[in-house]
């Protein structure tokens, strides 16, 4: 449509006097209709010429000539924001962003109390507000070169992406800049171009949520501006000037002090939890929950029977191994396995072992229980199915590979990852319907959910397979190794990885909804618990995260990491720690 | 920068042609008396008794028609049904495109064409081929990346080969229990319930339609926007972008309805239920849905798939 060019004014033949000449092409036909145009033009660079502001280039002349016009501005040293967002790879300052916004308020508020005509710029965007070497902000592209745009385009005024909803039903007035102001500062605080998502969805992009620094005062005055309903917005850009002035003066942004980012987390001293209780080594594993009493095993060989309640000791039931994975109960036994390669059945009430099932490995995986049979895999490559009552083998099936994942009955099938990063779906009798291949160890266990088996693998992927052939609906890559069991709740999948991060993705489509980062690997496998996620990690803290943000809401500091999952019984969180403890946190 | 018109796209407004005869009509594939062969049995399903079937049977449908207002057709679709062998049991395959070109664009039968194509040839190709090349070796490729690889493909080839042209592309793909959607535009996947009520599965990309959503026109202003036809994503147009992509379970008796907006934008959901309810065979109800467009004025190609799993 036309070029901006840097010329030299020649009327000052002994300085050096910079201007911009914009050159609009008149592309109608019609000798009517181009004329028209031309005298649209020359009106409107009338009213420009009249308007003196320091955030308004001022305008020196214009003329036209055939087919051209032309008009000759203050040239102005800077950039654009576009220029601006596209050149800077972190977000903007928030403090930068509110001055430059409060500039744009005075000269709004300027432009809107023109007279006899209040003008509305209608077209307020990055690309058309300059940041000058002073770091001072000017309005460029007045509505002027739309006269040129040929056809019945000319009837969609403003840029999609910041223009606001009554536009479509051929409204505009001064609160339409207000939006459009507003969704620009969208723009610059999360860096995500409007004109690139779906048009109207500011709501689902809220700033804090992709740019936790910005104040939530900040946020809250964007989204009054943002409203659909015109009236709902501010009643004039000097309100809103007023409610951004008086968002920065509580967060005391506006004394121009560096924007600290918020503590997020609460201190570990205000966790605290209800009771801990030390055993002699390491917790590696997962507790249990069952009838106010929490069951979990040590590395110490030995596996405890506490009260939830007070962490009371009841008793606990030595193997000459150590104990890794989370017990199971059934019909008043409780089921666990041991690096002394054997598979106990044990009393619930009295701890006295019933049975005891000896493998040709350590058992590291975790019993699971259903059709009267314990399933359970061990380093001696094999997937073991024992009879619940009696402890004998009823068959075991080879999977090549020791067995580390907890398998998951679902229907007639059996799941369970190997070492050699083989899933195999088993039937009833131990044999294979479907096997699948991951590139490396599937240490993790299978979850299961609308016909779909998810899983975690060392070679950083999770996948989504049908459940009843194993063809590969969708898989996620994180940086590096899975060895978390995956959570689903809602609509939303929850994992760990060794690459530190605790990752929340859309069950449907793989999308990463966020991810929070931890001090260390992330081995340890989330839970969802109400509108929060709990999840530790080798740096030694459990993580309390806002389920749909992935914001930190606490973290509890134990002394040692922790690798295994926590349970909630009651509106108590249970977990373990390689400090020797096992910690209660009422939530 | 980026320019309003290459995102947003204006489809031709409905040419103001009298309403021709029933002559001027042309439906594809079934001729009419096919259509009174398999009117449905008084008890609503097809005759004979339906036989005992070990694997779920796919039965698909498909009608089109250029409509009553236009010239040429831009609408395009494909389908295929198939079986494959993995671990030793066959699972069943389908791939179910439909496309609708963007009239008032150069080229829009052309875009279609391609983004079905394209797509059709993506998925073949590193699926469909090396599944049936190697049995029982499942193809280390997921579902949902090789449909967004294909969708994009198709994008490519789209602003390549006819430069300018935009499309919508609903495509789903079935394997063993999973459903998965892949859209673009205001093409639309609808389930269909037992009882023959919709349930849409994609949602449009288009400017109207997202007013309605965020409560600034009524469901009644938006059908009688002059915008509605304007879509903010369509394939062949804009930057890249991500499809909707989506996996669902589906089982026995299930039933899937692609269809373009020369169906759902000219008769309603309740119509089209109304069709379906009353036809037990879904060939039946793809002619009768399009035969219903077309008798309200037929303004747009109209294109409808059909995909029943059986009982």
């Amino acid at each position: 449509m036309g070029a901006v060019y840097s010329a030299r004014d020649l009327h000052f033949p002994n300085v050096v006097k910079r201007v911009a000449v914009k050159e609009m092409i008149n592309l109608a036909r019609d000798p009517v209709l181009r004329d028209t145009i031309t005298r649209n033009f020359e009106r409107e660079a009338d009213i420009l010429a009249t308007l003196s502001h320091p955030s308004i280039p001022r305008i020196y002349d214009y003329f036209t000539q055939d087919d051209r016009s032309y008009l000759i501005l203050e040239f102005i040293d800077g950039k654009d924001l576009e220029e601006i967002l596209n050149e800077t790879e972190d977000f903007l300052d928030e403090t930068q962003v509110l001055n430059w916004a409060i500039e744009l308020c005075d000269v709004i508020s300027f432009l809107h109390n023109n007279k006899p005509e209040p003008i509305i710029f209608r077209d307020i965007k990055p690309s058309n507000i300059m940041i000058n070497d002073q770091n001072h902000v000017l309005l460029v592209d007045f509505g002027i070169a739309k006269t040129f745009q040929p056809g019945q385009k000319g009837t969609m005024i403003g840029t999609e992406g910041y223009s606001p909803p009554e536009q479509y039903k051929g409204e505009s007035s001064q609160r339409a800049d207000i939006y459009s102001l507003a969704a620009t500062l969208h723009h610059l605080l999360t860096r995500r171009d409007p004109r690139l998502e779906p048009p109207f969805s500011f709501e689902e992009r809220k700033i804090r949520s992709i740019n936790p620094a910005i104040s939530s005062e900040l946020e809250a005055v964007i989204y009054t501006a943002l409203s659909y309903e015109p009236e709902k917005r501010y009643s004039s850009i000097e309100v809103m000037k007023e409610a951004l002035l008086a968002s920065a003066k509580k967060t005391g942004l506006l004394h121009k002090l560096p924007a600290a980012v918020k503590p997020l987390s609460r201190d570990s001293a205000e966790i605290s939890p209800v009771w801990k209780f030390e055993c002699e080594d390491e917790i590696r594993g997962t507790p249990t929950y069952s009838n106010g009493t929490i069951f979990v095993g040590a590395y110490d060989n030995n596996l405890y029977s506490l009260i939830a309640t007070t962490g009371k000791f009841n008793w606990k039931f030595a193997t000459e191994g150590g104990i890794v994975s989370r017990p199971a109960i059934y019909e008043g036994n409780i089921y666990v396995g041991s690096e002394d390669q054997r598979l106990y059945c044990i009393n619930l009430r009295s701890g006295q072992e019933i049975w005891s099932y000896y493998s040709n490995g350590p058992i590291r995986s975790s019993p699971f229980i259903a059709e009267g049979h314990v399933f359970v895999g061990s380093d001696d490559a094999f997937l073991h199915a024992v009879n619940a009552l009696s402890g004998r083998r009823a068959w075991r099936a080879d999977a090549g590979a020791p067995v580390r994942s907890t398998p998951l009955l679902v229907g007639d099938y059996i799941y369970f990852g190997t070492e050699e990063g083989d899933l195999f779906c088993v039937d009833l009798r131990g044999e294979a319907k479907w096997r699948f291949k991951a590139k490396r160890a599937l240490t993790s266990s299978p979850v299961y959910s609308n016909g779909m088996i998810y899983i975690g693998s060392v070679d950083t992927l999770l996948y989504a397979l049908d459940a009843k052939s194993g063809y590969i609906i969708w898989r996620f890559r994180m940086t590096k190794a899975s060895i978390s069991t995956p959570f689903i709740a809602d609509s939303y999948i929850f994992t760990g990885s060794v690459d530190s991060h605790i990752y929340c993705i859309d069950i449907h489509n793989a999308r990463e909804i966020w991810n929070f980062a931890t001090g260390n690997q992330v081995t340890s496998s989330p839970i969802a618990y109400q509108d929060s996620v709990y999840c530790g990690s080798v740096d030694g803290a459990m993580y309390c995260l806002e389920f749909r943000t992935g914001r930190l809401r606490w973290k509890y500091q134990t002394g040692g990491p922790i690798t295994g999952t926590a349970v909630i019984a009651n509106g108590v969180l249970y977990f373990g720690s390689n400090d020797h403890k096992i910690y209660a946190i009422v939530l | 920068m980026l320019s309003f018109f290459k995102r947003i796209i204006h489809r031709n407004p409905i040419k103001n042609r009298p309403l021709s005869t029933q002559d001027g009509m042309r439906t594809v594939p079934a001729p009419s008396d096919r259509i009174t062969s398999l009117t449905p049995s008084p008890a609503g399903g097809l005759t004979p008794a339906k036989p005992h079937l070990e694997i779920p049977q796919i039965l698909v449908a498909v009608a089109q028609s250029v409509g009553m207002q236009r010239d040429k057709n831009e609408d395009s679709i494909f389908t295929l049904t198939a079986t494959l062998l993995s671990n030793d049991k066959t699972t069943n395959f389908g791939l179910y495109i439909m496309a609708d070109g963007m009239g008032g664009y150069e080229h829009g039968e052309l875009a279609s064409n391609l983004a079905v194509t394209k797509l059709a040839e993506y998925v073949i190709d590193n699926f469909y081929l090396p599944s049936i090349l190697s049995p029982n070796h499942n193809p280390d490729i997921s579902i949902q990346g090789l449909m967004h690889d294909g969708v994009m493909n198709a994008h490519r080839a789209i602003k390549q080969e006819a430069l300018g042209s935009g499309t919508t592309l609903t495509s789903a793909l079935l394997l063993g229990e999973q459903l998965t959607i892949c859209h673009v535009g205001d093409s639309r996947a609808y389930s269909i319930l037992p009882d023959g009520q919709l349930e849409l599965l994609t949602h449009d990309h288009s400017l109207v339609k997202r007013l309605e959503e965020i409560g600034q026109l009524t469901a009644d202003e938006a059908s009688n926007h002059p915008k509605r036809n304007l879509l903010y994503r369509a394939l062949g147009q804009g930057e890249a972008f991500d499809p909707d992509i989506a996996s669902m379970q589906v089982v026995e008796g299930y039933r899937l309805l692609l269809c373009t907006d020369g169906l759902w934008g000219v008769i309603s959901e309740s119509q089209i239920s109304d069709i379906i309810r009353s036809s037990g065979d879904p060939q039946v109800a793809c002619q009768l849905l399009v035969e219903a467009a077309n008798a309200a004025g037929g303004p747009d190609n109209i294109s409808a798939i059909m995909v029943c799993l059986s009982d």
